[in-house]
């Protein structure tokens, strides 16, 4: 059985994006979520093994979950969401817990690496 | 990071300076504790060292300066009894922080653990957000084991202009293809190093270059100054030889460029040996409060001055020219000044007073240091020296300047009341005069008993090219710096007198000090030719005569580097390389004139033994 994932980004595009990659590679989406208040809600109720994590969203960033959620799950495979140009808030949530990064626009296999190493 | 290492020379040649200043205000505060000036640049001083000595990790040492500052803050608006009572702290503190600049300062690679590794990592250019990616390696390899001297710093990784390269020490007890493997798994980078780190000969001086605040001074390392020296000296050699070969030959155009070349060598020449020159208060500056702290421990009253402070001189002889000043300073404090109740008794006034005064005469810098102490006494050295069975007959009356001086340089001859002394070591003149002669100087004394005596210090002012004379003399070349010769003549037969086995030449009705420079070096008996050529040696003590059996010619030289082999003589004071390509070696003319008096006074027959001069002309080269 393949692993589960959270998607957390406030635009639905790019939510759509990273299903689309994961799933085509067998991943299973488990949930989603547009704003940091709902990843937190969501990974209590999901406990996914892994979530993909957009820096900026509304109501709680992502830096902010990703605190919150290593609190309650120490465990949690978190991989962060960037844009170009986000060195130092990607570094912030790296040091708050999160395993890795991936950047926008997304290439589906950088995606499938960088999955598949924090995973491993 | 900062590698501290690397700059522990400019470290300690700045703290010194603020050491210098910090003792100058102290000192100067102490003449008139009433006047608070020196606190606030005082302060200043120890501020300045506080925050070299943490940026230098010397943690004790920052400790004592904070210490120091609160106690010279404590003094703001103090009384002048206060202050009095403050000082020798302050003294000692400052002593303890200068104490801490001759500390080693470790390199920061020194202290290797066994089993650390140096990694150096790169991110791909086409990797996105290279710092976060180093940053997950670095995470990695700290998950690893423990990591240090990390270049660049870690906030730099969240820069803009984060290289993409960042190299660490790690040390981990998995081994190297263990760490690189894991390193690569954190994908997005490359492993350039991984390897166990060689302990870094990091060497611990660096050159400590400055670019000088406009128009002020540049610091250099001495050694770069040595190097452009040498290759002057070279380059002059090199002209010597041109012009040799040449001579008679060239034509025109050919003389006229040589000609030229050798005038701007020798302008070059000059421009260098001013680089060299070094005003003489490097050293000086350190002697006021060496002055005050022998005066306290010998409970008298000192007033020291210092004139000429600028003149400058060669850097080469600044260390040896210290210690003697040193030397003859601390005697003067010692021995030659007497205690305060004992001046007023005899009339004098309480405090003594020691003068210092440098002066530059011509191509020759004179020091003279004098005191109106107690002066030498003559019978007192003129006895010890019988006792002794040194020199004399007790009879003081006939004692000159330069004999004294002969006498109370010669060891085992202490007027010192007291050996425990503080010197410790009674006078020790015979160091320096040993010194002097070491670097082609000369050293006189002057004395009056009860008024004081005052000692001259001669010294040329540079070492490195010198005009000589060169003359034959056993069938070698030697070369004797003209500034020690005071003329040259050929004597007849009837202007040499011999009395009680020994030569004199009558000059100006005087009788000088006759010996052959062959039979001195001890290479083969000296010829008798007539007229006898013969080169007066005026060096300060006494003239003396010096029978060649030819003269050669004058000649500008390069001194070089002269590491004489174990045995000779050490009469020479230097070898240089004439423009026929060989070697000559360069009389040291005082110790020349020493020696001949010493040959003289024990008898001519002394010097009849061949010395091991025979051999080792041949071996310097």
């Amino acid at each position: 059985m393949k692993p589960s994932v959270l998607i957390c980004d406030d635009a639905l595009f790019m939510r759509t994006m990273i299903k689309d990659i994961l799933s085509e590679a067998g991943y299973q989406v488990v949930g989603e979520a547009a704003t940091g208040a709902e990843a937190v809600e969501q990974f209590r109720a999901l406990n996914p093994e892994l979530v993909t994590m957009d820096i900026v969203m509304p109501d709680m960033g992502g830096i902010d979950a990703v605190r919150e959620i290593i609190a309650e799950h120490p465990q949690a495979t978190i991989l962060m969401c960037s844009a170009m140009g986000q060195q130092a808030l990607v570094i912030e949530a790296l040091q708050a817990g999160a395993k890795d990064f991936i950047v926008k626009p997304f290439q589906p296999s950088r995606v499938l690496e960088a999955v598949q190493r924090v995973l491993s | 990071m900062i590698d501290a290492s690397r700059y522990a020379a400019l470290f300690r040649s700045e703290a010194l300076d603020h050491v210098e200043t910090l003792n100058r205000l102290l000192l100067q505060w102490e003449g008139e504790p009433g006047d608070l000036s020196p606190l606030e640049p005082a302060f200043r001083a120890v501020h300045t060292l506080k925050g070299m000595f943490s940026a230098m990790g010397i943690d004790g040492a920052g400790q004592r300066a904070h210490e120091l500052e609160n106690s010279l803050a404590a003094l703001r608006g103090a009384p002048a009894d206060d202050v009095a009572a403050a000082l020798p702290g302050l003294f000692a503190g400052a002593d303890v922080l200068e104490q801490a600049l001759s500390v080693e300062i470790p390199s920061a690679t020194a202290a290797l653990p066994a089993g650390a590794l140096q990694v150096r990592l790169r991110v791909p250019r086409e990797e996105p957000l290279p710092g976060v990616r180093a940053f997950l390696a670095l995470r990695k390899a700290r998950e690893l084991g423990t990591v240090s001297n990390l270049h660049p710093p870690e906030d730099a990784l969240g820069d803009d202009g984060f290289s993409g390269e960042l190299d660490f020490l790690l040390e981990a007890e998995a081994d190297p293809a263990e760490v690189e493997a894991a390193l690569d798994a954190v994908g997005g980078i490359d492993v350039l190093t991984c390897r166990p780190a060689e302990d870094a000969a990091a060497p611990s001086v660096a050159p400590a270059e400055e670019p000088g605040e406009a128009g002020r001074f540049v610091r250099v390392a001495p050694e770069r100054l040595d190097g452009l020296l040498d290759r002057v000296g070279e380059l002059l050699i090199l002209r010597d030889r041109l012009q040799q070969l040449t001579a008679g030959e060239a034509r025109g155009e050919l003389a006229g460029a040589i000609h030229q070349a050798s005038r701007m060598l020798s302008d070059l020449h000059q421009a260098v040996m001013q680089v060299r020159m070094v005003p003489v208060w490097q050293i000086t500056n350190r002697f006021p409060r060496l002055v005050r702290d022998a005066a306290q421990r010998s409970g008298k009253e000192v007033d020291f001055q210092v004139e000429g402070r600028d003149v400058e001189l060669d850097r080469s002889l600044l260390g040896k020219l210290s210690e003697s000043l040193v030397h003859l300073l601390r005697n003067a404090v010692d021995h030659g000044i007497e205690a305060p109740g004992e001046r007023e008794r005899l009339g004098k006034p309480r405090r003594g007073r020691l003068r210092l005064r440098v002066l530059r005469d011509g191509a020759q810098v004179e020091v003279h240091v004098s005191d109106d102490g107690r002066g030498i006494d003559r019978d007192a050295v003129a006895s010890k020296a019988a006792e002794r069975g040194v020199a004399g007959n007790g009879q003081s009356a006939a004692l000159s300047d330069s004999e004294l001086l002969e006498l109370i340089t010669t060891t085992g001859v202490s007027t010192a009341r007291s050996v425990t002394e503080v010197s410790g070591r009674g006078v020790g003149l015979d160091v320096v005069a040993r010194q002097l002669r070491a670097l082609g100087g000369s050293l006189e004394v002057g004395s009056t008993v009860g008024t004081g005596t005052t000692f001259k210090l001669r010294l040329p002012l540079t070492l490195a090219l010198l005009q000589a004379l060169l003359v034959q003399a056993g069938g070698q070349r030697f070369a004797i710096p003209l500034l020690q010769v005071g003329g040259t003549l050929e004597a007849a037969a009837h202007e040499i007198v011999g009395l009680n086995g020994r030569d004199y030449l009558r000059v100006r009705g005087e009788l000088v000090p006759l010996l052959g420079l062959a039979t001195l070096l001890g290479i083969s008996e000296s010829g008798s030719c007539s007229p006898l050529p013969i080169v007066l040696l005026a060096s300060g003590e006494r003239p003396v005569a010096l029978a060649v059996d030819q003269f050669l010619g004058r000649q500008e030289i390069v001194s070089k580097e002269f590491r004489p082999a174990a045995g000779t003589l050490n009469l020479f004071a230097g070898a240089t390389i004439l423009g026929d390509g060989r070697a000559s070696l360069i009389l040291n003319s005082s110790a020349a004139a020493a020696r001949l008096l010493e040959i003289h006074a024990s008898g001519v027959a002394a010097a009849a033994h061949p010395g091991p001069a025979s051999s080792t002309i041949v071996a310097a080269s």
